[in-house]
């Protein structure tokens, strides 16, 4: 376990390790000497080994694990990732509803006769269905990445460590040889070897993982970008333009209808093609998150890579994320 | 260069602005014409793009298993912790136990 925070080399060049292998051998541990359990306990017994590895540890704990800038950078970007995936998740079924309203409506104010296409226009269920699953898999991911991150498991390795004390405790002799503040110190340095554990298990992950994922994420970006992209042909493409429509049509019956009745009802429906119409705000800003959601997850994956400092791609796209969510806030 | 949907809205925003008549008839008829232009390029598209999501979706899934087989490797370390102090516990047992 030790060998991913001190090398062979250092341990030969440490005193403490030369001191520590001069160390009188008592009748209790010489045996104990096939059981290395129990060895690393009498490592830590005898001598102030302790004190001198918690002291090692502190050093080498921004080796092992990632640096405060790199989880920043992952935090920062898998909250916005988190984010941006409810939304658009949610984008894809509010216009898949708000299709089928439109045309619905335009279906009751033409004349009398079959009405030519499905009421859910481009929107069939399959195929808004796999978005929506693109969207979670995107705020899972962004999820996981920032629950792997924050788990220090401080909790845990502090009740391990103080059962890892009490058994020591019970060790015959122990009492004698050991003052509690000694004690406390084994458990500090338990405790300690725990969180370094737990940040190289962590940035090893993060190292292998966040690059191996990266073409998938882009590829969902570039999908999602053109989805909904007001121009880019797709689904918000489709949805402005049933909502052009419906404009068109919703403004000749209230300008050709003298029913009173029917009139409202072309009223409505033209409040409600313009209602539609002004998403095109919010959707083109939903197209740059996921444009930019690619540009950041590349940064990430430098910033592992590389240790450099966030970039501005991070930020930027955090920044653009934030504003998206304040948008749609407005509109609902 | 403006792209179909920004000529279908600005013939819309003419044809709102003129009253009942034959001209605006003509005009609503070539804006249907280019809407369903539109729909089809549209249907195409996206119909195109469901296996593409399909299969990014299906790599993306693995890297969030892998993400969550790390968390649980994660949680392992006090686990590990917590063994070790049993097998303590019972070797004090062993050794208070030996004569």
């Amino acid at each position: 376990m030790m060998c991913c925070f001190v090398t062979n080399d250092a341990k030969r060049r440490c005193p403490h390790f030369r001191t520590q292998r001069r160390a009188p051998r008592t009748r209790s541990a010489l045996r104990s000497t096939e059981n290395d359990s129990f060895t690393l306990v009498r490592l830590l017994l005898y001598g102030r080994m302790h004190r001198h590895l918690l002291a090692l540890l502190f050093l080498t704990v921004t080796a092992c694990g990632l640096t405060t800038t790199q989880r920043a950078a992952v935090r920062n970007f898998s909250q916005a990732t988190a984010a941006l995936g409810e939304a658009t998740s949610g984008q894809f079924v509010q216009m898949r509803d708000d299709v089928i309203r439109m045309n619905t409506a335009r279906s009751e104010l033409a004349a009398p006769g079959p009405h030519e296409g499905a009421l859910d226009g481009p929107f069939a269920f399959k195929d808004v269905v796999v978005r929506t699953q693109a969207a979670s898999a995107l705020r899972e991911y962004g999820e996981l990445l920032q629950a792997l991150v924050d788990d220090t498991q401080e909790k845990e390795l502090q009740t391990a460590s103080d059962n890892f004390v009490a058994s020591v405790r019970g060790l015959p002799g122990t009492e004698k040889k050991l003052s509690d503040n000694q004690l406390n110190g084994i458990g500090q340095a338990v405790r300690e070897v725990g969180s370094l554990v737990v940040e190289w298990k962590k940035k090893q992950a993060i190292e292998h993982i966040v690059p191996e994922a990266d073409p998938q994420v882009a590829a969902l970006c570039d999908l999602l970008a053109a989805d909904l992209d007001p121009d880019g042909n797709r689904l918000a493409t489709g949805y402005l333009n049933a909502a052009s429509r419906l404009r068109t049509a919703s403004d000749s019956s209230v300008k050709g209808s003298s029913n009173p009745t029917t009139r409202a009802a072309a009223a409505a429906a033209y409040q409600f093609a313009e209602t539609s119409r002004a998403r095109r705000d919010v959707l083109e800003r939903a197209s740059a998150a996921a444009t930019k959601l690619k540009a950041a997850n590349k940064a990430l994956t430098t910033a592992i890579a590389s240790n450099e400092v966030t970039s501005d791609d991070l930020k930027s796209y955090a920044a653009t994320v934030q504003s998206l969510i304040e948008t749609i806030k407005v509109l609902h | 260069m403006a792209t179909l949907l920004q000529l279908i809205d600005a013939l819309g925003d003419e044809i709102v602005k003129l009253p009942l008549g034959k001209a605006r008839s003509q005009l609503v008829q070539q804006q249907g014409k280019l809407h369903d232009l539109l729909d089809e390029l549209v249907q195409k598209n996206v119909q195109i793009d469901t296996p593409k999501y399909k299969a990014a979706i299906g790599k993306l899934d693995g890297a969030n298993q892998a993400l969550a087989a790390a968390h649980a490797d994660v949680q392992q370390v006090a686990a590990t912790i917590q063994k070790i102090a049993e097998v303590i516990g019972v070797l004090a047992e062993i050794a208070a136990a030996a004569p």
